[in-house]
């Protein structure tokens, strides 16, 4: 009996309920929905995140420490003496004396593997958070 | 064929033509809005809804794998919106007893809705569909407007295929019930 009701109201069903019209929403819907879409693209593109140090500088520092670096092999200049080749070339004429003038501290070992530890988790952070706040 | 389009149209909005997203929304928004409808049973509510869930599904389709129909994936959200708006607005829905309709009473229903204009007889099942419960006034939609396949059912809502024809059994007894009332009394006040 159960199947045959079920069977029932499935053919009644069939013949009336799948001839309905859908419903419309009012008139500009699709519309107001893209100004929507467009509104958060564009807000979107105002907080595009911009390095403080451009690709250009990066660039720039780079072929700097390059250019240095092949200097001293070129040259074949030893490190102690490096101050003194970059005073002949007129940096500056203190320059020479930079060697003396810089001194390390005599630091705790521990506190050196601290700072160390630090410096190298903010520079894994940086990237997450910079990921974490573009994904919001 | 409409499977195919929607994937390119996605392609397109995903590279950066945003505009194209326009067909989607005029594709799917009269069943995205009949489905709120038929959950909220109110219409502000339900534009509201099918607002959301656009501008949700544009927010997430760069995680729309393809995997289902992009129509499974839209519903599925809306049908989760629409769950949102009705957990916040805690609605009792009055509803109808689906015992009343017995066995001897089937075939003068079915008589009496053949004779029906059309019109009016959409308009009738308009009603007890609006009437039903949330869930139930969903699913009966989605089967009729979408393939009438119950595994679409299943992606969308999560429930299991037996819940789904056990839901689909009672929407249209309740449906059948409250359309006999309906009619009982109007022929009671002709008399």
């Amino acid at each position: 009996m159960k199947e045959y009701d079920e069977e029932f109201l499935k053919r009644l069903s069939d013949k009336t309920v799948g001839n309905l019209d859908l419903e419309k929403p009012s008139v500009g819907f699709s519309a107001r929905v893209m100004n929507q879409i467009n509104a958060r693209v564009e807000d979107k593109s105002l907080y595009v995140y911009t390095p403080l140090i451009s690709k250009k500088v990066w660039m720039i520092i780079a072929f700097a420490i390059v250019a240095l670096v092949a200097y001293v092999f070129k040259e074949n200049i030893y490190w102690e003496v490096i101050p003194q080749k970059l005073s002949a070339i007129d940096f500056t004429s203190r320059l020479s004396d930079l060697k003396f003038k810089i001194s390390m501290p005599n630091l705790p070992y521990i506190f050196i593997v601290g700072v160390s530890i630090l410096a190298f988790m903010t520079l894994v952070e940086i990237p997450l958070i910079k990921r974490l706040i573009e994904k919001n | 064929m409409n499977h195919l389009d929607d994937f390119k149209i996605i392609e397109q909005v995903l590279e950066g033509r945003e505009e194209a997203y326009a067909v989607l929304i005029e594709r799917y928004e009269q069943l995205v809005f009949t489905l709120a409808l038929r959950m909220l049973k109110n219409r502000e509510d339900a534009e509201e809804a099918s607002q959301d869930v656009f501008v949700k599904a544009f927010k997430a389709l760069n995680k729309f794998k393809g995997e289902a129909k992009f129509s499974t994936w839209i519903y599925r959200i809306t049908y989760n919106k629409c769950l949102d708006m009705l957990a916040r607005i805690k609605r009792q829905p009055a509803v109808a007893d689906i015992e009343e309709l017995n066995h001897s009473n089937f075939k003068e229903v079915e008589t009496v809705i053949d004779k029906m204009e059309l019109e009016e007889r959409n308009a009738q099942i308009k009603k007890c569909i609006e009437s039903l419960p949330e869930d139930e006034a969903f699913l009966i939609t989605v089967y009729y407007f979408e393939d009438r396949s119950v595994n679409e059912l299943v992606q969308i809502t999560d429930l299991t295929e037996s819940n789904i024809k056990i839901k689909l059994y009672r929407a249209r007894k309740r449906l059948f019930t409250m359309l006999n009332k309906i009619l009982s009394e109007e022929k009671k006040t002709d008399l």
